[in-house]
């Protein structure tokens, strides 16, 4: 009788005891997580200035290939196009193609989602004259490279913004959520541009001047962005206000004549990587048909290698001899990589350019923009024998500035924008490829300039196909 | 795979600017839940007069349910991964333990008796999340969840192997037909999954049945007994000889000495000409003969555990300083002594050295 009822006590211990432990852990309706080591729950500033300052995840082999494989500053040998696989050869010669993860969209939609991440946690915390510059720092951050990014993405795969057409032109989705549970629609091309203007403003607000590395968004680099947007909209007047504010932040060149950011102009990378001219930092990205742009692959077109005159040291700084070709290799990221980031260089041919367009205060603005213009050709050519340009009318000065254009942002996934929006104007540019005894062309103002979705988005969400 | 609701994420040093940064590891998932097990169990325990035959049998039946799998999603949302971790795929399984210890011999000092281990078990999925699991890539090696319901919960698939073509290089199917396009090969998995013809299902890479026999013989003060492993009914992948791992890393393989040289080798060995795979007519074809059919082999084998000898010290006489002592030798991993796989290899340890041979010698006492 001891015995049972000695274990009948610690029966009864044991099932109230594990009855009680059972209870406290409970049935929760969510899994907790232990912190381990480094690992934490994101929710205050510091970490979410920390996610931003990934530059793996934030800058770097990010920005769209795709705009730069479509476009004509390169061709491909025929003997590497063979080697290619089935969807870069369409992609080549502007045929549609069905593409699935990891790609542009994908690689672009990730800082979007840090953005909106820091933008949701940071609505937790409250602004208060202690965390006031870093609240601010963190909103605008994410502020920033929301706008950057959805800018990238409508450059690719959306039409350019015509103000007939906008409302009904299909955008890109704007996610402005990091929950993972809100349906991704597509927004119409209008939509698209006054979230970017928006963001981009609101980042301006909140930003410093200049920042602590251009890895990270500054007012300039706000600025900067706002100034491609509206040029990619051709509202050159909005274009020009926001680069003007810019270069008043920071204007510095590199002059390619000598310059303690370059090394000899005939090396490989010669530009130092976070260079004087690198207003805010990013870089393309290496998937999906980057393979066609790599450096020792690509060609550049001969015609506009003519372009680059013999006292032009673009043509040295830019470019090696191989072959019977040129390849290039004036990356600002120093790497092969391509720079796609904003630079004063390119500011300052965007505030020329506006300048030119600008039908107010007369001949005035020609001369001002001319000498944005030879602003900065003085530092590209030799000093030597530098003659300044001149032009007599606004046309000649706009050729000759959209030339520099084309010469001056090769690989920075620029320039299908700069064609979708010059042939809403009338430029009528046509890209060629010549490939096997075929001819190849992409008209103007073809709906292709709208790159297509990957499949396997199309299937998961529905949203209508390019 | 660490599985919570909320974002995680680990901290960084950026090594240029030299910032704090955090990387997010897993995209915040509110809707994740724990998995839920349930299982009935059956037994019975039985033994024969005088104890001849004992033991006992255990069925029971397992369901699970929000088991952890990959699944697509929209990456917009995200995009930092393919596939993210949901609660996915319901299981069922089943299973019988049988434990059976017999006394063959019991005859004065001398006691011999034998104890057979039994277990079987099969396990499938019954439910997998979303239709779009067809198109998810289907080369399984029994590390995640199947996606196709009714099938063995961790099983293996492998590319239809259609042998050696007359330059030595390995033929896929695409359609039905024979093809050494291996990104056709890899698109049509991708796109139509299984039914595609392109992969076939080996077979579950988890042994349907497994157990031990284990022996003992006991002779006055001298004890023996050792201890036989058995695992059968499963699948393993078997590593290949490619030619990025030799030419790209240097790594060999023994299958080289057995390749394609010259044709007509093609109907005598199915291991592929060398050639340099950097050629792009050759893309894809390291990734299509690594998983092809030809390298999911039967795992089936017996195992030689351990043996053990022990020799009792302790006795009346002793009694009074040593309560109990024992001098025992034991050896361990004595490898497989019979497998299924015609390659002379351990299906626990493909890729490795299986552990070395352990002799031990020891002493034990208690005062």
């Amino acid at each position: 009788m001891n015995t049972i009822n000695k274990w009948a006590y610690f029966l009864i211990l044991w099932l109230t005891g594990g009855c009680i432990i059972l209870c406290l852990s409970g049935c929760k309706k969510y899994l907790d997580y232990p912190f381990t080591n480094n690992v934490r729950i994101p929710t205050y500033l510091s970490d979410l200035q920390g996610l931003m300052d990934d530059a793996a995840t934030m800058n770097e082999n990010r920005t769209p290939s795709l705009v730069e494989t479509s476009s004509d500053d390169y061709f491909c040998l025929p003997e590497r196009y063979a080697a290619l696989d089935d969807w870069p050869k369409q992609a080549y010669i502007w045929k549609p193609y069905d593409y699935r993860y990891p790609n542009d969209w994908a690689i672009c939609y990730y800082p979007i989602y840090i953005s909106n991440f820091c933008l949701d946690m940071s609505k937790d915390i409250e602004r208060t004259s202690g965390n006031a510059s870093e609240w601010d720092h963190v909103n605008g951050s994410a502020y920033f490279f929301r706008a950057y990014y959805f800018l990238q993405l409508a450059w690719t795969y959306a039409l350019a913004y015509d103000e007939a057409t906008a409302s009904s032109d299909k955008g890109i989705v704007l996610r402005l959520t990091s929950n993972y549970n809100d349906p991704s629609v597509r927004s119409s091309v209008a939509e698209t541009y006054k979230q970017i203007i928006q963001d981009a403003q609101r980042s301006a607000s909140l930003l410093p001047n200049l920042p602590m590395h251009s890895y990270r968004p500054s007012k300039a680099a706000a600025f900067g962005l706002l100034a491609r947007a509206y040029l990619s909209m051709r509202m050159y007047d909005s274009a020009y206000y926001y680069a003007d504010q810019a270069i008043a932040i920071k204007s510095d060149l590199i002059n390619y004549n000598g310059d303690p950011d370059l090394g000899t102009l005939t090396i490989n990378y010669p530009f130092k990587r976070f260079n004087k001219e690198t207003l805010f930092y990013s870089e393309m990205n290496t998937t999906g048909t980057s393979s066609l742009i790599l450096a020792s692959r690509a060609r550049i077109d001969s015609m506009l290698m003519n372009n680059y005159e013999t006292n032009d040291l673009r043509r040295t700084a830019y470019f090696t001899k191989s072959g019977n070709y040129y390849q290039f290799k004036g990356s600002y990221t120093q790497t092969s990589r391509n720079f796609t980031g904003i630079s004063t260089a390119e500011l300052l041919l965007i505030r020329a350019e506006c300048l030119v367009r600008s039908t107010t205060n007369g001949s005035g603005n020609l001369q001002k923009a001319l000498e944005d213009l030879n602003n900065l050709l003085s530092k590209r050519y030799r000093t030597a024998d530098f003659i300044p340009v001149t032009a007599n009318t606004r046309e000649a000065a706009l050729d000759r500035i959209l030339l520099e254009r084309r010469k001056e942002l090769l690989f920075r996934g620029l320039r299908w924008m700069e064609v979708k929006r010059l042939n809403k104007e009338g430029k009528n540019i046509v890209m060629r490829r010549f490939l096997d005894g075929n001819l190849y062309t992409l008209e103007a103002n073809a709906s292709y300039y709208a790159l297509p979705i990957p499949i396997d988005i199309i299937e998961v969400t529905g949203i209508p196909q390019n | 795979m660490r599985k919570t609701p909320l974002a995680t994420s680990t901290s960084f040093t950026n090594s240029i600017t030299n910032f704090p940064m955090q990387r997010i590891n897993d995209l915040n998932n509110p809707d994740l839940r724990w998995e839920k097990s349930r299982q009935l169990n059956i037994g019975m325990d039985f033994s024969s007069k005088g104890k001849h035959i004992s033991g006992s049998i255990e069925y029971y039946e397992k369901k699970g349910t929000d088991l952890y799998g990959n699944t697509l999603y929209d990456y917009t949302t995200w995009g930092n991964k393919g596939t993210v971790v949901t609660n996915t795929s319901n299981m069922k399984g089943q299973g019988i333990d049988i434990n059976l210890r017999s006394i063959n011999i019991s005859r004065g000092e001398f006691n011999w008796q034998t104890n057979f281990i039994y277990n079987y078990n099969t396990s499938k999925t019954t439910r997998y999340l979303s239709d779009d699991a067809k198109e998810f890539n289907m080369l399984l090696d029994g590390s995640i969840i199947t996606p196709i319901v009714g099938e063995p919960l961790y099983s293996i698939t492998s590319y239809r192997w259609g042998g050696l073509n007359n330059q030595g290089d390995p033929q896929g199917y695409v359609n039905g037909q024979l093809s050494t396009d291996y990104n056709a090969i890899g698109n049509s998995i991708t796109v139509d999954g299984i039914d595609g013809g392109s992969l076939v299902f080996i077979g579950t890479s988890v042994p349907a049945h497994f157990g031990s026999i284990i022996n003992e013989l006991r002779w006055k003060r001298l004890s023996f007994s050792f201890n036989l492993m058995y695992k059968l009914g499963y699948y393993f992948r078997k590593t290949a000889f490619t030619l990025s791992e030799l030419n790209g890393s240097g790594i060999g393989h023994p299958d080289y000495y057995k390749r394609w040289q010259q044709p007509g080798d093609e109907f005598s060995t199915n291991i592929p000409a060398y050639v340099y795979a950097d050629y792009p007519q050759y893309t894809g074809r390291d990734g299509f003969y690594r998983y092809a059919s030809v390298h999911a082999l039967k795992g089936d084998h017996i195992r030689f555990h351990y043996l053990n000898i022990a020799f009792d010290l302790a006795s009346r006489k002793t009694k009074r300083f040593l309560q109990s002592g024992q001098v025992y030798g034991n050896l361990a991993n004595l490898g497989i002594i019979w497998r299924s796989n015609k390659e002379h290899l351990d299906p626990d340890y493909p890729n490795t050295y299986a552990p070395p041979r352990q002799a031990t010698i020891g002493f034990r006492c208690s005062f």
